[in-house]
Protein backbone atom coordinates (compact mmCIF):
# COMPACT_ATOMS: atom_id res chain seq x y z
CA UNK A 1 0.00 0.00 0.00
CA UNK A 2 1.30 3.06 -0.99
CA UNK A 3 2.43 6.20 2.03
CA UNK A 4 -0.19 8.68 -0.20
CA UNK A 5 -3.10 5.55 -0.03
CA UNK A 6 -2.11 5.37 3.46
CA UNK A 7 -2.37 9.02 4.42
CA UNK A 8 -5.65 9.39 2.60
CA UNK A 9 -6.66 6.40 4.59
CA UNK A 10 -5.62 8.06 8.32
CA UNK A 11 -6.79 11.50 7.04
CA UNK A 12 -10.38 9.66 6.19
CA UNK A 13 -10.36 7.67 9.91
CA UNK A 14 -9.53 10.68 11.52
CA UNK A 15 -12.61 12.30 10.27
CA UNK A 16 -14.58 9.50 10.66
CA UNK A 17 -14.18 9.39 14.71
CA UNK A 18 -14.24 13.50 14.46
CA UNK A 19 -17.66 13.07 13.06
CA UNK A 20 -18.73 10.31 15.27
CA UNK A 21 -18.15 12.96 18.33
CA UNK A 22 -18.76 16.17 16.42
CA UNK A 23 -21.03 16.09 13.41
CA UNK A 24 -24.58 14.56 12.42
CA UNK A 25 -24.56 11.12 11.68
CA UNK A 26 -24.86 11.22 7.93
CA UNK A 27 -21.37 13.02 7.48
CA UNK A 28 -19.91 9.60 9.48
CA UNK A 29 -22.05 7.59 7.54
CA UNK A 30 -20.09 9.22 4.03
CA UNK A 31 -16.91 9.30 5.50
CA UNK A 32 -17.56 5.60 6.29
CA UNK A 33 -18.65 4.62 2.87
CA UNK A 34 -15.79 6.30 1.80
CA UNK A 35 -12.98 3.99 3.73
CA UNK A 36 -15.03 0.85 3.13
CA UNK A 37 -15.38 1.44 -0.29
CA UNK A 38 -11.59 1.53 -1.40
CA UNK A 39 -10.33 -0.58 1.66
CA UNK A 40 -11.36 -3.08 3.78
CA UNK A 41 -11.10 -0.44 6.86
CA UNK A 42 -12.03 -2.15 10.35
CA UNK A 43 -11.35 0.89 11.46
CA UNK A 44 -15.30 1.62 10.44
CA UNK A 45 -16.27 -0.89 12.81
CA UNK A 46 -14.38 0.45 15.45
CA UNK A 47 -16.01 3.89 14.78
CA UNK A 48 -19.59 2.22 14.99
CA UNK A 49 -18.35 0.45 18.27
CA UNK A 50 -17.64 4.22 19.45
CA UNK A 51 -21.07 5.91 18.34
CA UNK A 52 -22.86 3.03 19.60
CA UNK A 53 -20.94 3.64 22.98
CA UNK A 54 -21.28 7.57 23.30
CA UNK A 55 -24.98 7.80 21.83
CA UNK A 56 -26.74 4.78 22.80
CA UNK A 57 -29.66 5.26 25.20
CA UNK A 58 -28.79 2.16 27.05
CA UNK A 59 -26.61 -0.87 27.68
CA UNK A 60 -26.44 -3.03 24.36
CA UNK A 61 -29.27 -6.18 25.70
CA UNK A 62 -31.11 -6.66 22.44
CA UNK A 63 -34.06 -7.40 24.42
CA UNK A 64 -35.82 -3.94 23.03
CA UNK A 65 -35.00 -1.89 19.74
CA UNK A 66 -33.07 1.03 21.80
CA UNK A 67 -30.48 -1.43 23.21
CA UNK A 68 -29.53 -2.46 19.55
CA UNK A 69 -26.64 -1.39 18.56
CA UNK A 70 -27.45 -0.40 15.04
CA UNK A 71 -24.00 1.94 14.47
CA UNK A 72 -21.75 -1.33 14.97
CA UNK A 73 -24.14 -3.35 12.83
CA UNK A 74 -24.90 -1.09 9.85
CA UNK A 75 -20.68 -0.43 10.13
CA UNK A 76 -19.86 -4.32 9.82
CA UNK A 77 -22.33 -4.47 7.08
CA UNK A 78 -20.98 -2.02 5.16
CA UNK A 79 -17.69 -3.25 5.60
CA UNK A 80 -18.79 -6.46 4.58
CA UNK A 81 -21.19 -5.70 1.68
CA UNK A 82 -18.42 -3.74 0.29
CA UNK A 83 -16.32 -6.44 -0.58
CA UNK A 84 -17.50 -7.38 -4.28
CA UNK A 85 -17.13 -3.67 -5.20
CA UNK A 86 -13.87 -3.87 -3.81
CA UNK A 87 -13.31 -6.59 -5.64
CA UNK A 88 -14.09 -5.16 -8.71
CA UNK A 89 -12.34 -1.88 -8.51
CA UNK A 90 -9.10 -2.83 -6.62
CA UNK A 91 -7.06 -6.60 -7.52
CA UNK A 92 -4.07 -7.83 -5.54
CA UNK A 93 -3.36 -6.91 -2.09
CA UNK A 94 -4.97 -3.50 -2.23
CA UNK A 95 -7.71 -4.89 -0.93
CA UNK A 96 -6.66 -6.11 2.32
CA UNK B 1 -6.06 -17.73 -14.02
CA UNK B 2 -5.58 -20.31 -11.22
CA UNK B 3 -3.68 -18.20 -8.96
CA UNK B 4 -5.79 -15.18 -9.41
CA UNK B 5 -8.52 -17.65 -8.33
CA UNK B 6 -6.53 -18.62 -5.09
CA UNK B 7 -5.82 -15.38 -4.18
CA UNK B 8 -9.74 -14.32 -4.81
CA UNK B 9 -10.73 -18.00 -2.37
CA UNK B 10 -7.72 -16.75 0.37
CA UNK B 11 -9.25 -13.24 0.19
CA UNK B 12 -12.65 -14.44 0.60
CA UNK B 13 -11.90 -16.24 3.53
CA UNK B 14 -9.29 -13.73 5.44
CA UNK B 15 -12.85 -11.50 4.93
CA UNK B 16 -14.95 -14.16 6.62
CA UNK B 17 -12.00 -15.03 9.43
CA UNK B 18 -12.10 -10.86 10.08
CA UNK B 19 -15.81 -10.91 9.72
CA UNK B 20 -15.88 -13.20 12.71
CA UNK B 21 -12.84 -11.72 14.91
CA UNK B 22 -14.77 -8.43 14.59
CA UNK B 23 -18.44 -9.69 15.84
CA UNK B 24 -16.48 -11.29 18.88
CA UNK B 25 -14.72 -8.15 19.55
CA UNK B 26 -18.12 -6.48 19.39
CA UNK B 27 -20.00 -9.02 21.21
CA UNK B 28 -16.84 -8.83 23.85
CA UNK B 29 -16.79 -4.91 24.40
CA UNK B 30 -20.25 -4.74 24.46
CA UNK B 31 -20.40 -7.60 26.75
CA UNK B 32 -17.69 -5.98 29.00
CA UNK B 33 -19.83 -2.90 29.23
CA UNK B 34 -23.31 -4.74 29.85
CA UNK B 35 -21.74 -6.47 32.57
CA UNK B 36 -19.76 -3.68 34.73
CA UNK B 37 -22.91 -1.53 34.65
CA UNK B 38 -21.99 0.73 31.09
CA UNK B 39 -17.99 1.30 32.40
CA UNK B 40 -17.20 1.59 28.85
CA UNK B 41 -19.85 3.49 27.77
CA UNK B 42 -19.01 6.13 31.15
CA UNK B 43 -15.40 5.99 29.54
CA UNK B 44 -16.40 6.95 26.33
CA UNK B 45 -18.65 9.46 27.01
CA UNK B 46 -15.55 11.07 29.69
CA UNK B 47 -13.50 10.60 26.81
CA UNK B 48 -16.08 12.72 24.47
CA UNK B 49 -16.88 15.52 27.12
CA UNK B 50 -13.21 16.65 27.28
CA UNK B 51 -13.14 17.47 23.63
CA UNK B 52 -16.80 18.98 23.52
CA UNK B 53 -15.44 20.94 26.73
CA UNK B 54 -12.17 21.97 24.59
CA UNK B 55 -14.32 22.67 21.30
CA UNK B 56 -17.06 24.55 22.72
CA UNK B 57 -13.83 26.71 24.59
CA UNK B 58 -12.10 27.33 21.29
CA UNK B 59 -15.50 28.10 19.52
CA UNK B 60 -16.32 30.85 21.95
CA UNK B 61 -12.54 32.35 21.89
CA UNK B 62 -12.67 32.28 17.73
CA UNK B 63 -15.78 33.97 18.13
CA UNK B 64 -15.36 36.20 20.46
CA UNK B 65 -12.08 37.60 18.77
CA UNK B 66 -14.30 37.74 15.82
CA UNK B 67 -11.96 35.34 14.33
CA UNK B 68 -14.60 34.18 11.66
CA UNK B 69 -15.73 38.34 10.73
CA UNK B 70 -15.63 38.85 7.15
CA UNK B 71 -12.22 40.38 5.36
CA UNK B 72 -13.39 43.94 4.78
CA UNK B 73 -14.26 44.07 8.69
CA UNK B 74 -11.44 42.61 9.64
CA UNK B 75 -9.23 44.78 7.46
CA UNK B 76 -11.10 47.84 8.73
CA UNK B 77 -10.50 47.16 12.43
CA UNK B 78 -6.65 45.97 11.79
CA UNK B 79 -6.38 49.87 10.48
CA UNK B 80 -8.26 51.51 13.18
CA UNK B 81 -7.20 49.14 15.94
CA UNK B 82 -4.56 50.39 18.92
CA UNK B 83 -3.30 47.54 21.23
CA UNK B 84 -5.15 49.19 23.63
CA UNK B 85 -8.45 48.28 21.97
CA UNK B 86 -7.71 45.35 21.00
CA UNK B 87 -7.29 44.87 24.55
CA UNK B 88 -10.61 46.51 25.40
CA UNK B 89 -12.13 44.25 22.73
CA UNK B 90 -10.83 40.68 24.17
CA UNK B 91 -12.37 42.56 27.14
CA UNK B 92 -15.51 43.18 26.08
CA UNK B 93 -15.89 39.95 24.09
CA UNK B 94 -15.36 37.82 27.12
CA UNK B 95 -17.82 40.07 29.21
CA UNK B 96 -20.72 39.29 26.26
CA UNK B 97 -19.75 35.82 26.65
CA UNK B 98 -20.34 35.72 30.65
CA UNK B 99 -23.58 37.68 30.13
CA UNK B 100 -25.06 35.20 27.55
CA UNK B 101 -24.32 32.77 30.10
CA UNK B 102 -25.79 34.62 32.47
CA UNK B 103 -29.11 35.28 30.31
CA UNK B 104 -28.94 31.30 29.86
CA UNK B 105 -28.26 31.05 34.03
CA UNK B 106 -31.10 33.31 34.83
CA UNK B 107 -33.52 31.70 32.86
CA UNK B 108 -32.75 28.53 34.43
CA UNK B 109 -32.62 30.05 37.87
CA UNK B 110 -36.27 31.21 37.57
CA UNK B 111 -37.52 27.60 36.40
CA UNK B 112 -35.26 26.51 39.57
CA UNK B 113 -37.85 28.76 41.07
CA UNK B 114 -41.06 26.88 40.14
CA UNK B 115 -39.78 23.41 40.28
CA UNK B 116 -37.59 23.42 43.71
CA UNK B 117 -35.40 20.74 43.85
CA UNK B 118 -33.76 20.14 40.41
CA UNK B 119 -30.12 21.40 38.95
CA UNK B 120 -28.85 23.29 36.00
CA UNK B 121 -26.65 21.19 33.47
CA UNK B 122 -24.80 22.49 30.94
CA UNK B 123 -25.35 20.64 27.65
CA UNK B 124 -21.78 18.84 26.52
CA UNK B 125 -22.64 17.56 23.37
CA UNK B 126 -24.11 18.71 20.11
CA UNK B 127 -27.96 18.32 19.92
CA UNK B 128 -28.03 16.65 16.12
CA UNK B 129 -24.47 14.51 16.54
CA UNK B 130 -26.59 11.37 17.93
CA UNK B 131 -28.36 8.70 15.85
CA UNK B 132 -30.37 7.76 18.67
CA UNK B 133 -31.85 11.36 19.45
CA UNK B 134 -29.52 11.14 22.19
CA UNK B 135 -27.29 14.11 23.83
CA UNK B 136 -24.83 14.26 26.65
CA UNK B 137 -25.23 16.99 29.93
CA UNK B 138 -22.76 17.01 32.12
CA UNK B 139 -24.25 16.62 35.24
CA UNK B 140 -24.00 12.99 36.79
CA UNK B 141 -24.67 11.12 40.03
CA UNK B 142 -22.66 12.51 42.26
CA UNK B 143 -25.57 15.86 41.33
CA UNK B 144 -28.36 14.19 41.84
CA UNK B 145 -28.47 13.07 38.42
CA UNK B 146 -30.30 9.65 38.30
CA UNK B 147 -32.10 7.54 35.22
CA UNK B 148 -35.25 8.77 34.69
CA UNK B 149 -34.54 12.29 35.72
CA UNK B 150 -36.47 14.70 33.16
CA UNK B 151 -34.20 17.20 31.44
CA UNK B 152 -36.28 20.68 30.58
CA UNK B 153 -35.90 23.58 28.89
CA UNK B 154 -34.95 26.99 30.21
CA UNK B 155 -38.96 27.72 30.02
CA UNK B 156 -40.10 24.68 31.19
CA UNK B 157 -40.71 22.57 27.97
CA UNK B 158 -39.74 18.99 28.56
CA UNK B 159 -36.78 17.78 26.57
CA UNK B 160 -36.15 14.21 27.25
CA UNK B 161 -35.56 11.99 29.86
CA UNK B 162 -31.82 11.12 31.34
CA UNK B 163 -31.12 7.50 29.52
CA UNK B 164 -28.10 6.83 31.72
CA UNK B 165 -26.07 8.50 34.42
CA UNK B 166 -22.20 7.95 35.54
CA UNK B 167 -20.62 10.24 38.11
CA UNK B 168 -19.76 13.22 35.74
CA UNK B 169 -22.16 13.32 33.06
CA UNK B 170 -25.41 11.66 31.66
CA UNK B 171 -26.92 10.74 28.51
CA UNK B 172 -30.21 11.83 27.71
CA UNK B 173 -32.76 10.19 25.66
CA UNK B 174 -35.04 13.56 23.75
CA UNK B 175 -38.32 12.91 23.84
CA UNK B 176 -39.12 13.25 20.30
CA UNK B 177 -36.26 11.18 19.17
CA UNK B 178 -36.48 9.58 15.62
CA UNK B 179 -38.91 6.85 15.45
CA UNK B 180 -40.13 6.97 19.30
CA UNK B 181 -43.57 7.22 19.80
CA UNK B 182 -45.18 9.76 22.72
CA UNK B 183 -48.65 9.88 24.06
CA UNK B 184 -49.46 13.59 24.51
CA UNK B 185 -52.64 16.06 25.00
CA UNK B 186 -53.45 19.08 23.06
CA UNK B 187 -56.70 20.70 23.76
CA UNK B 188 -59.30 18.10 24.45
CA UNK B 189 -57.49 15.25 22.39
CA UNK B 190 -55.25 13.24 23.38
CA UNK B 191 -53.08 11.35 20.50
CA UNK B 192 -49.69 9.30 19.89
CA UNK B 193 -46.96 11.42 18.21
CA UNK B 194 -43.92 10.13 16.43
CA UNK B 195 -40.47 11.66 16.93
CA UNK B 196 -38.68 13.17 14.15
CA UNK B 197 -35.67 14.34 15.97
CA UNK B 198 -34.15 17.72 16.41
CA UNK B 199 -37.14 18.61 18.62
CA UNK B 200 -39.63 17.79 16.24
CA UNK B 201 -42.76 15.53 16.17
CA UNK B 202 -45.39 14.36 13.72
CA UNK B 203 -48.63 13.38 14.79
CA UNK B 204 -52.58 12.06 13.02
CA UNK B 205 -55.78 13.41 14.61
CA UNK B 206 -59.12 12.82 13.69
CA UNK B 207 -60.21 15.98 11.56
CA UNK B 208 -62.82 17.62 13.53
CA UNK B 209 -60.36 17.81 16.54
CA UNK B 210 -60.75 21.46 17.80
CA UNK B 211 -56.46 22.42 17.33
CA UNK B 212 -55.15 25.76 16.25
CA UNK B 213 -50.92 26.49 15.51
CA UNK B 214 -49.35 27.40 18.29
CA UNK B 215 -51.27 25.25 20.89
CA UNK B 216 -49.12 24.11 23.88
CA UNK B 217 -49.18 19.86 23.60
CA UNK B 218 -48.79 18.45 27.12
CA UNK B 219 -47.03 14.93 27.91
CA UNK B 220 -49.47 13.05 30.53
CA UNK B 221 -46.92 10.28 31.18
CA UNK B 222 -45.09 13.56 32.66
CA UNK B 223 -47.14 14.49 34.79
CA UNK B 224 -48.77 16.76 32.52
CA UNK B 225 -45.52 18.83 31.32
CA UNK B 226 -45.74 20.88 28.37
CA UNK B 227 -43.61 18.99 25.36
CA UNK B 228 -43.84 21.23 22.13
CA UNK B 229 -46.23 23.59 20.45
CA UNK B 230 -48.35 22.78 17.13
CA UNK B 231 -45.95 24.26 14.79
CA UNK B 232 -48.17 23.30 11.75
CA UNK B 233 -51.47 21.65 10.47
CA UNK B 234 -51.99 19.96 7.31
CA UNK B 235 -55.33 18.27 6.40
CA UNK B 236 -56.80 17.63 2.82
CA UNK B 237 -60.63 17.46 2.37
CA UNK B 238 -60.40 13.42 1.30
CA UNK B 239 -58.88 12.98 4.34
CA UNK B 240 -60.54 12.01 7.47
CA UNK B 241 -57.82 12.90 9.54
CA UNK B 242 -55.38 16.38 10.17
CA UNK B 243 -51.77 15.76 10.49
CA UNK B 244 -50.09 17.77 13.10
CA UNK B 245 -45.91 18.98 12.85
CA UNK B 246 -45.02 19.53 16.82
CA UNK B 247 -41.82 21.32 17.34
CA UNK B 248 -40.03 23.01 20.69
CA UNK B 249 -40.16 26.46 21.06
CA UNK B 250 -36.75 27.04 21.04
CA UNK B 251 -33.58 26.59 18.59
CA UNK B 252 -31.88 23.44 20.27
CA UNK B 253 -28.29 24.09 18.33
CA UNK B 254 -28.34 27.30 20.48
CA UNK B 255 -29.28 25.82 23.93
CA UNK B 256 -26.72 25.47 26.41
CA UNK B 257 -28.14 25.05 29.41
CA UNK B 258 -30.75 22.96 30.77
CA UNK B 259 -32.99 21.99 33.53
CA UNK B 260 -32.72 18.54 35.31
CA UNK B 261 -35.58 17.71 37.68
CA UNK B 262 -36.12 14.09 39.73
CA UNK B 263 -39.51 12.38 39.44
CA UNK B 264 -42.09 13.47 41.53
Amino acid sequence: MSLRSNNIRILLAAALFTSVVFAPPWLAAVFAFALAARWRAWEVVAAGIFMDFLWLPTSVTFVSVESIPFATLISILTVVCLEPLRRQLLLGPGIL
Amino acid sequence: MKSQFSNRARSRSLLVQALVVALLVSVAFFGFDTLTGGLVRSYARTTASLAWTASAGIISATDGNGFFATRRLLARENAALSERLALYEESMARFRALEDENEALRAIAQLAETEGDGLAARVLSSLGSSPYGTFVIGAGERDGVAEGSLVLTPGGFLLGTVSDADSHTASVRALFSPGSLVDLVAGNISFSAEGRGSGNARAEIPRDAKVAVGYVVSAPAYFGRPAGLIGTIESASSSATQTLFLRLPLNLDTLRFVYVTPIK
